[in-house]
């Protein structure tokens, strides 16, 4: 009965995770030249930037649940139901981060989710 | 042109990570105890095989690669997009660690592709519109030679 609940946590915590990285990281600048003296100053940036802290932390939360999902469901259910994160971080780009995501978009997306969740339904078998 | 090199870095490390990492993990073998001797022993074990260092260090070129990608495209294009390292990490599992495929898992490696063919489509048509709406062809004619900044008027 808990499985549910989780799987839509951590699906959800991935998604906001996308969200708050991009947010930060357009926030920090393009990464436009390959200079060290550039990156490092980038980086710097990046390290100190609230938004990406907060969306690499959603990540790896979401991460650790999904891990501990495994202890006690079924890897066979587990595996395909990360394939809804894909159409969720894109409703999360469309409203939270306002970009135009076109209809081709949306079926690319689709085609994909069906196809990550037909990859990952046997992932689980030896 | 950089945009297609940074997609192609993200999926290469990502399925290469994870193959390493697989492999490097089954070296490593079975945690089959809690106790805290067999866990110590299991970490230490982990940390020093050279496949699982290897992939560990790939999927953190992985995420910053990830992290640059993002800081100048959307995000609903470079996720569906960096779905391809499905593809990749099938293939190579197959080819690599001789792992059978089943017909499902070729099915959705298609459908995968599918998605992926029609979501780079869709982005290479949206370009070439805005670039046709913001820039007249005298500044994309400009920029095409390396000139850099506006014409003047």
């Amino acid at each position: 009965m808990k499985t549910w609940p989780t799987v839509l946590v951590v699906v959800l915590t991935d998604a906001v995770g996308n969200v708050y990285v991009t947010r930060g990281m357009k926030q920090v600048g393009e990464v436009a030249t390959l200079r060290s003296g550039e990156l490092l100053r980038l980086a710097r940036r990046a390290m100190t930037n609230a938004m990406l802290g907060l969306g690499i932390l959603c990540m790896a939360g979401s991460f650790f649940l999904f891990l501990a999902l495994h202890s006690w469901a079924d890897v066979s259910f587990v595996l395909p139901t990360t394939a809804l994160g894909y159409p969720v971080s894109i409703l999360g780009a469309r409203y939270l981060l306002n970009e135009n995501v076109t209809p081709a978009r949306w079926i690319g997306t689709i085609f994909i989710c069906i196809g990550v969740a037909l990859i990952s339904l046997q992932s689980g078998v030896k | 042109m950089k945009n297609f090199v940074v997609l192609a870095l993200i999926v290469v490390f990502q399925a290469f990570g994870n193959v390493y990492l697989s492999r490097g993990m089954r070296q490593v073998g079975e945690l089959d105890a809690l106790n805290p001797s067999a866990l110590l022993a299991f970490a230490l074990r982990t940390v020093i095989n050279p496949w699982v260092l290897l992939g560990v260090a790939l999927l953190i070129a992985f995420f910053l690669v990830y992290l640059a990608a993002l800081s100048w495209l959307e995000l609903s294009y470079v996720l569906p997009m960096t779905a391809s390292s499905y593809v990749l990490t099938a293939l190579l599992a197959w080819l690599m660690l001789g792992e059978a495929i089943s017909v499902t898992r070729w099915a959705g490696t298609l459908a995968v592709c599918v998605g992926v063919l029609i979501d780079g489509q869709s982005e290479r048509k949206k370009v070439a519109e805005t670039d046709r709406r913001a820039h007249p062809p005298a500044a994309v004619a400009w920029k095409a030679v390396g000139g850099r900044g506006e014409i003047a008027p």
